[in-house]
């Protein structure tokens, strides 16, 4: 079956077709909102994110530099509406510029006793810039340079991110593996 | 440092961004070194792990906002482009024939204002002369008057 591109899509959207604005929220809600509540960890922050970041394809529609890259737009927007969250959380807090991790809390019995709930509580104890290059690749398939462009980093950067986030995150399952390995 | 680079190359490997020279020289040091093999297991490990998340569900709530918002938009769009629309059937609604009346009338009067002006038996009115303040008199006095 052939599918309007998004190229195709954001055209209608700026003649005013609202069909094609509800195709696009269709064909992104999903990812966006994933991405969002994974990054924040908190679900109504996240619907938040999304809704502002429809709005302003809904508003801005006309001022997107490049068509193609409608994608890379919308987790951009999205991202920024997540870290304005994250920020206004933190308000000033500062953390160790060298670590990987953002919260060093050891993880509970619980949570080792399943590895997907240790990854995930793992994944959600990563900074932010490193969780969201993760969240990025592993869960939505962008590619080093679609990355960078959401990020506004180098693709060389997210390269090295992408590197440490999963030494990092290979490092504290180490022990979780080995357990559930020796188990059986 | 030589595993750093390696392991490196491994996290590219596995995105399917390692240039094939590049994999021979990784793949000639994973048959050596135990500590970056476990990490590309550890990688791929990862990788299933995160496949097997669940997705969170998009609440209703969502779909109600974005469309909603959209809707209104969209309709108060709709609503200056219908007044403009309205206004421009209203113009063109006026009936024919009175339109043609008014611009017969329009026409009629314009020839005959045009050959009134031009009858030479219409006097136009004299200009009064210019009159001196300060003397009291024309300061240019029509002649013959």
């Amino acid at each position: 079956m052939q599918t309007t591109s998004d190229k195709e899509l954001l055209s209608l959207i700026q003649s005013g077709d609202r069909g094609a604005f509800t195709e696009l929220y269709k064909r992104y809600r999903r990812a966006l909102y994933a991405f969002c509540a994974r990054l924040l960890g908190d679900t109504q922050a996240a619907e938040d994110a999304v809704h502002e970041t429809f709005m302003k394809l809904s508003t801005e529609s006309s001022s997107i530099a490049q068509p193609a890259a409608l994608k890379s737009w919308l987790f951009t927007v999205a991202r920024n509406e997540a870290l304005m969250t994250i920020r206004g959380r933190r308000d000033g807090a500062r953390g160790d510029a060298e670590s990987v991790w953002d919260d060093e809390t050891p993880q509970s019995l619980a949570e080792k006793a399943d590895v997907g709930r240790f990854v995930q509580g793992a994944l959600s104890r990563l900074k932010v810039e490193y969780r969201e290059v993760i969240l990025l690749r592993e869960f939505e398939g962008l590619s080093y340079a679609e990355i960078a462009s959401v990020t506004g980093d180098s693709a060389s950067s997210v390269k090295s991110r992408l590197f440490k986030a999963r030494r990092a995150l290979a490092g504290k399952l180490e022990g979780v593996w080995n357990e559930e390995r020796d188990d059986k | 440092m030589k595993c750093d680079e390696m392991q490196l190359n491994i996290s590219m490997y596995v995105d399917d961004a390692l240039e094939a020279h590049s994999q021979e020289k990784m793949f000639a040091h994973l048959a050596t070194c135990r500590e970056c093999r476990m990490f590309l297991r550890r990688t791929l490990d990862l990788r299933a792990a995160f496949a097997a998340f669940p997705w969170p569900e998009v609440p209703l709530s969502l779909d109600r906002r974005v469309m909603a918002k959209h809707l209104k938009r969209g309709k108060s769009l709709k609503g200056a482009t219908e007044k403009i629309r309205m206004l421009w059937s209203h113009r063109l609604s006026v009936p024919l024939p009175s339109a043609a009346l008014v611009a017969l009338a329009l026409i009629t009067v314009t020839v005959l204002s045009i050959s009134l002006l031009q009858r030479p038996d219409v006097v136009s009115v004299p200009c009064l002369p210019a009159v001196d303040v300060y003397a009291g008199q024309p300061a240019n006095p029509v002649q013959g008057n």
